[in-house]
């Protein structure tokens, strides 16, 4: 029950890369994932992050964006479909929900 | 009041980031502070912990030199990502200290039993 | 009601910096409580008072004194960080003979056991990373 906090694209970090290979092995752990900052790009639909956005889905992992972040950088006309979105609020909802928060950078 | 379980993973290497010194930091006080703590070095975190670091030539702080001292501070929960090391071409005798191992499925397991996690 | 103790790692420059604030605000006006906010490394730099942004840039350690007067809240700065990247109250500038002091007000300076204190106390904490 941890909400994943990420905060930097794929690009630049592992840390979406390094969550997910500690998630798979998580088997009935009902985590989720909040992107923020610069991890919003990896929600971009048809990128080259496909793979990461697939093993997302295949570990049924709630996977969420933040809007504030998303509408700063342009993207919410792109991003992949099966992500939901939140706004700040939702953020705190979501820190209340899970057991407790782990930043990956 | 229960001792918190705190857990710190380091992943990022010992002299690109900040964060190095934090880590030790956190781990020294809230041992002070007797809480359960453990410490896992994951990915390039491992790095750390190799005991051929020399900084003479460098003017910057020698990180691996205070590792050790945890044992003294009784952190004795100390691990390292097995999977890490294997990719690195390491083995626990490079390191500074000689950790446990643990698999990807044992630290997914670890962060799932603790109170807070501390990700550098 | 939950509380929450907030740690900033980051300098006014960085988003992780806004983030946290952003998040705080949110927090409070959802009705939750900060027990603390915790500002580490170069998240010191959070609680200078010389910073003079230009002016169609957000002054971000104005904000956060603001919010921290209007709250009540306690907003504790990392000694060992702040000395180390010249953030100092009152007090430290007159042991080390500096020149002025520079800590914005509402802001104090306290030690590490502070955020041990944080995790013991709240019900979350959040890590703001650079």
């Amino acid at each position: 029950m941890t909400l994943h906090l990420i905060n930097k694209s794929p690009a630049r970090s592992s840390a979406l890369n390094d969550c997910l290979s500690v998630l798979e092995f998580d088997n009935n752990s009902a985590s989720a994932i909040l992107l923020i900052e610069d991890a919003v790009y990896a929600a971009l639909n048809r990128s080259s992050y496909a793979y990461l956005q697939e093993k997302i889905k295949s570990l049924a992992i709630p996977c969420y964006v933040l809007k504030e972040d998303m509408l700063l950088r342009g993207l919410h006309a792109g991003l992949i479909e099966s992500f939901s979105i939140v706004d700040y609020a939702g953020f705190v909802q979501l820190s209340i929900d899970y057991n407790k928060v782990q930043s990956w950078s | 009041m229960t001792p918190k379980n705190i857990l710190v993973i380091v992943r990022q290497s010992p002299y690109s980031s900040i964060l190095s010194a934090a880590t030790l930091d956190i781990v020294l006080t809230a041992a002070a502070f007797e809480q359960t703590l453990t410490l896992i070095f994951m990915g390039e975190g491992v790095l750390h912990l190799l005991s051929s670091q020399d900084s003479k030539a460098s003017g910057l702080k020698n990180i691996s030199k205070a590792l050790p001292s945890l044992e003294l501070y009784e952190v004795d929960q100390v691990f390292v990502e097995k999977d890490a090391l294997k990719e690195r071409n390491l083995k626990t005798e490079n390191l500074v200290m000689r950790p446990d191992t643990l698999s990807l499925s044992q630290i997914a397991e670890t962060i799932e039993k603790a109170d807070q996690v501390f990700n550098f | 009601m939950q509380s929450f103790t907030l740690v900033v790692y980051g300098s006014p420059d960085t988003q992780a910096a806004s983030t946290a604030y952003n998040f705080a605000q949110a927090l409070l006006k959802a009705g939750h409580q900060i027990y603390r906010l915790f500002f580490y490394q170069d998240g010191v730099f959070n609680a200078c008072s010389f910073n003079t942004p230009p002016q169609d840039e957000e002054n971000l350690p104005a904000s956060w004194q603001t919010l921290i007067q209007e709250y009540d809240l306690d907003a504790v700065v990392c000694v060992a960080s702040a000395l180390k990247r010249g953030i100092v109250n009152d007090a430290e500038a007159e042991r080390y003979d500096l020149a002025a002091s520079n800590l914005r007000k509402g802001f104090e300076i306290s030690g590490l056991g502070q955020l041990i204190d944080g995790v013991i106390q709240s019900d979350r904490v959040i890590n703001f990373l650079p």
